[in-house]
């Protein structure tokens, strides 16, 4: 593709000269920081961690909808031929509704990796999964749980995926437009997700290693 | 959140100097009174926005216990004088209090075993902003005994009583809390 082996910086769309058409829209929903608090509320206990996940070239990976837009204006540092103008196949920086096409295509894939979208806020995203194995010990004295805070941990042989010590395993995924960050259990689900992500091909998610406290920006540690 | 308070704390060396204190702000502090300078010194205005943003971050983020100090100074900010910027100043100095060696932060405690729920604490003032006698609303939100949601936030309505400031104070909290009850 072309835009891609174009330096990055170059390529930027003029978007204050865009017309103002139907889809003329900037909105890109973030996880708003309640949110954030709210699911280090339900997990702060032992066995809970964080990773921080980022998409590479994150604009330029959304497909722009069919029918979209011929980019009219000369792009910046890109000289054409006189009388020539560039399709854009996918959007670019400067665009004013990448934002949004990103949101839509990030939605879209992990709803298909086999998340669920919270319908009070759009920008969470929660998987969960039994890890008591079927006929084990633990499967018979079972009780019924509310919430996650309830949740006990369970003898290594009667897991499902060995290095989730809960019962179940839980997942949830936070958006902040091309920031990812997830908080599980069960480090074998995110790297599942993160694989399915990458055989979808249409997001470049890369993991941040290193730093574990910092959670969308804020510092968080544990204490005893 | 360390970085952000870097550059505004007077530093010497490595050690902060600071004369640390427990409380967000000297009590009975009157800023209306203050006067107001006819030719406002931009760039000292300058800095104290810079300032209340830097300390803003903190205060949306994770420290509940600097949010009505905030929002009294935030009303100064195209105004600001000297005599603005000691009350500012003295956020810094609950920074580099005891205690809270890095900085302000919410704690969220894990407790083991309880089933999920949410508390709330909602308080008013009534009629203390002079000259309007606006009151001042405020509310704190608890997930699991930790501090999940806060504000605190002047009145854009007028009570005629302390109890309809109460009131107020609580139907905002209550929205709140409708939103939280279906996240959660």
């Amino acid at each position: 593709m072309l835009v891609k082996r174009l330096p990055r910086p170059r390529v930027v769309a003029k978007g204050y000269l865009q017309k103002r058409t139907s889809d003329f829209s900037s909105f890109s929903s973030t996880a708003p920081q309640v949110t954030l608090r709210v699911i280090l509320a339900l997990t702060a206990m032992l066995g809970f961690k964080s990773w921080d996940l980022d998409a590479t070239c994150a604009f330029i990976s959304a497909p722009l909808p069919k029918g979209q837009k011929l980019c009219e204006k000369p792009i910046e540092g890109y000289l054409l031929p006189k009388g020539k103008v560039l399709k854009l196949l996918k959007t670019i920086y400067g665009l004013i509704q990448a934002p949004l096409v990103f949101y839509l295509l990030c939605s879209k894939v992990y709803t298909k990796v086999g998340y669920t979208q919270l319908k009070s806020d759009e920008c969470v995203f929660v998987r969960q999964e039994d890890n008591v194995r079927k006929g084990s010990k633990s499967a018979k004295n079972r009780k019924p749980i509310v919430s996650l805070t309830e949740m006990s941990a369970i003898p290594e042989e009667d897991r499902v995926f060995r290095d989730c010590i809960h019962e179940y395993d839980v997942v949830f995924i936070l958006i902040y437009v091309d920031k990812t960050a997830v908080r599980s259990n069960c480090e074998t689900l995110v790297e599942g997700f993160h694989a399915e992500v990458r055989n979808d091909g249409s997001i470049d998610l890369k993991f941040f290693i290193g730093n574990l406290t910092w959670f969308l920006g804020s510092d968080t540690r544990v204490m005893n | 959140v360390l970085f952000l308070l870097s550059d505004s704390i007077p530093k010497q060396g490595n050690k902060r100097q600071v004369n640390p204190t427990k409380i967000p702000m000297i009590c009975n502090a009157d800023l209306d009174s203050i006067p107001i300078s006819v030719k406002p010194d931009l760039v000292y205005i300058f800095k104290f926005q810079k300032l209340i943003g830097e300390l803003m971050f903190l205060g949306v983020n994770t420290s509940p216990e600097i949010s009505y100090a905030l929002s009294v100074l935030s009303r100064y900010l195209t105004k600001a004088t000297t005599q603005h910027g000691i009350h500012a100043k003295h956020l810094l100095r609950l920074c580099g209090a005891e205690g809270m060696p890095n900085g302000l932060g919410a704690l969220v405690k894990s407790i083991l075993h309880s089933s999920r729920t949410i508390s709330f604490v909602s308080d008013s003032s009534w009629a203390d902003v002079i000259p309007s006698r606006k009151s001042i609303n405020s509310y704190d939100i608890f997930c699991n005994n930790a501090v999940v949601s806060w504000k605190t936030k002047l009145s854009a309505i007028i009570a005629t009583s302390s109890t309809e400031a109460e009131l107020i104070s609580a139907a905002y909290c209550a929205a709140e809390v409708a939103f939280l009850r279906k996240l959660g």
